[in-house]
């Protein structure tokens, strides 16, 4: 994989997500689109880069985020082992695959981040509660076909198929 | 020696990020982010920009008026208003001069104008899940940390403004605000409301038989009473909707304390302990739709 063209990737796609964060959201909740990128990443990079590129991605959100640092790094890099791990059984470019995969990336998601609420709560008001969880993950499902779909068509960019995974 | 593996420096990767987002206390990892923030801006606010004209079209703000919730003031009522205000403002600097001469502490009591910078926002927060603003200031943002930063530019307009949240991490390339409105945001507060007078001037008459209640934020630009009131207090109190809250916080330094910080939009009592009331809190406008804020530098 190449590694500028990643890098360029985590800049676009990270600040996107900060430049519609609040006019995208619905009902206080944006989409992840860092996590349709880390998803995007492993179903098309060779096992390892997939796997650092999920971390890295996910480090830099919490650089950028108000919640401690690592939270989505661990996540991210725990979805990203999901993926690469089924992904030879999947065609890695159709949609109901990218459909799917975000739904259980979100849904993982969702947990660590209840998870992490529980224990470490930032108020005793408001929690992380199922319906946020539930919204993050419809909208980011949805959105998942039409963000990968797009940064499928950049494929070629990464030069994954240079490192010998089988295309399908 | 045992050859270091990918599997190892990645396992390693994992156990270093899930010790610091769930063992280790957040003040030791937040002051290292704080840095990435204004990298972002090329991209985010363009992108910003585009999404709020878009939004705008479909889904415009809108802002209430306090004194008059129902129905829509005369243009003479609010002219005159206007002028009243006015007035009460020139008087009011002139004593805050000459208190500020006796005291020798301008900044305690004087005019906030020349101790803000404009900040330009250029996103929101990472996660889409909190409320929060990511800035950027003329010159390095460095040393801003816990610095207020307040809604509309005082130097273009004389009116109060609204209290938007505080630097909570800040870095060369810009700054991050934790919103009011942020579940991690609390601050103690006065209930007051505009009370009509018969010589036509509003009046603004504080509600302290509920004293200074904790405000908390709750996501979704709300906040609420944390304070453990019972509805029946708070109706023997008198507090009702569309009453403003405005900042009494001795962590907020003294010249921001009475700045607006929303208004009460609804008063129901609490799913979980119905015998306590749940009043919700907003501000004036969609704080996470901000595009320029003032953080006060000294």
């Amino acid at each position: 994989m190449r590694w500028l063209t990643f890098f360029i990737l985590a800049y676009l796609i990270l600040g996107f997500q900060l430049g519609i964060g609040a006019s995208a959201s619905y009902r206080g909740v944006a989409p992840d689109l860092v996590l349709l990128a880390v998803i995007f990443l492993s179903l098309n990079a060779p096992r390892q880069p997939a796997l650092l590129g999920s971390v890295l991605l996910g480090a830099m959100q919490d650089l950028v985020s108000l919640g401690p640092l690592g939270l989505f790094a661990f996540s991210y890099g725990i979805i990203s082992m999901l993926v690469v791990g089924s992904v030879e059984s999947v065609r890695r470019t159709h949609p109901l695959t990218h459909l799917s995969f975000a739904f259980v990336g979100a849904c993982l998601l969702g947990m660590l981040l209840i998870v992490h609420d529980y224990f470490r709560p930032v108020s005793a008001m408001s929690h992380i509660g199922p319906r946020v969880v539930l919204v993050l993950v419809i909208y980011t499902t949805l959105l998942a076909p039409i963000v990968i779909g797009l940064l499928q068509l950049t494929r070629r960019a990464f030069a994954f198929e240079q490192h010998g995974r089988r295309r399908r | 020696m045992p050859r270091l593996r990918f599997n190892h420096v990645f396992a390693a990767l994992i156990a270093l990020s899930f010790i610091t987002a769930f063992v280790l206390p957040a003040r030791f990892t937040v002051p290292g982010a704080g840095w990435l923030q204004g990298l972002f801006a090329p991209v985010s606010r363009p992108v910003g920009a585009i999404a709020r004209l878009a939004l705008g079209r479909f889904h415009p703000d809108s802002v209430t008026d306090p004194a008059s919730t129902d129905k829509p003031r005369l243009q003479q009522s609010v002219y005159e208003e206007n002028q009243q205000l006015r007035s009460a403002y020139a008087s009011l600097l002139t004593k805050f001069d000459a208190l500020s001469k006796l005291n020798a502490d301008r900044q305690a009591v004087g005019d906030i104008r020349s101790l803000c910078k404009p900040a330009t926002v250029t996103g929101t927060e990472g996660s889409g899940l909190a409320e929060g603003l990511n800035v950027t200031i003329g010159g390095s943002s460095s040393g801003l940390m816990d610095h207020p930063v307040i809604r509309g530019n005082p130097s273009q307009s004389p009116l109060p403004c609204e209290l938007v949240g505080k630097v909570v991490r800040c870095g060369p390339a810009g700054a991050m605000v934790r919103l009011v409105t942020d579940p991690g945001s609390t601050l103690s507060a006065r209930i007051g409301r505009y009370v009509p007078q018969p010589d036509g001037r509003l009046k603004l008459v504080y509600l302290d038989q509920i004293h200074r209640p904790l405000i908390s934020g709750m996501g979704h630009n709300q906040m609420a009473v944390a304070s453990n009131l019972s509805l029946r207090d708070v109706q023997a109190a008198g507090v009702a909707v569309n009453d403003v809250v405005l900042l009494d916080d001795d962590q907020w330094p003294g010249n921001i304390q009475g700045f607006e910080v929303g208004h009460i939009v609804s008063i129901g009592h609490q799913a979980r302990h119905p015998l306590l009331a749940d009043i919700r809190i907003e501000p004036q406008t969609n704080l996470l739709r901000l595009t320029e804020v003032m953080v006060m530098i000294h």
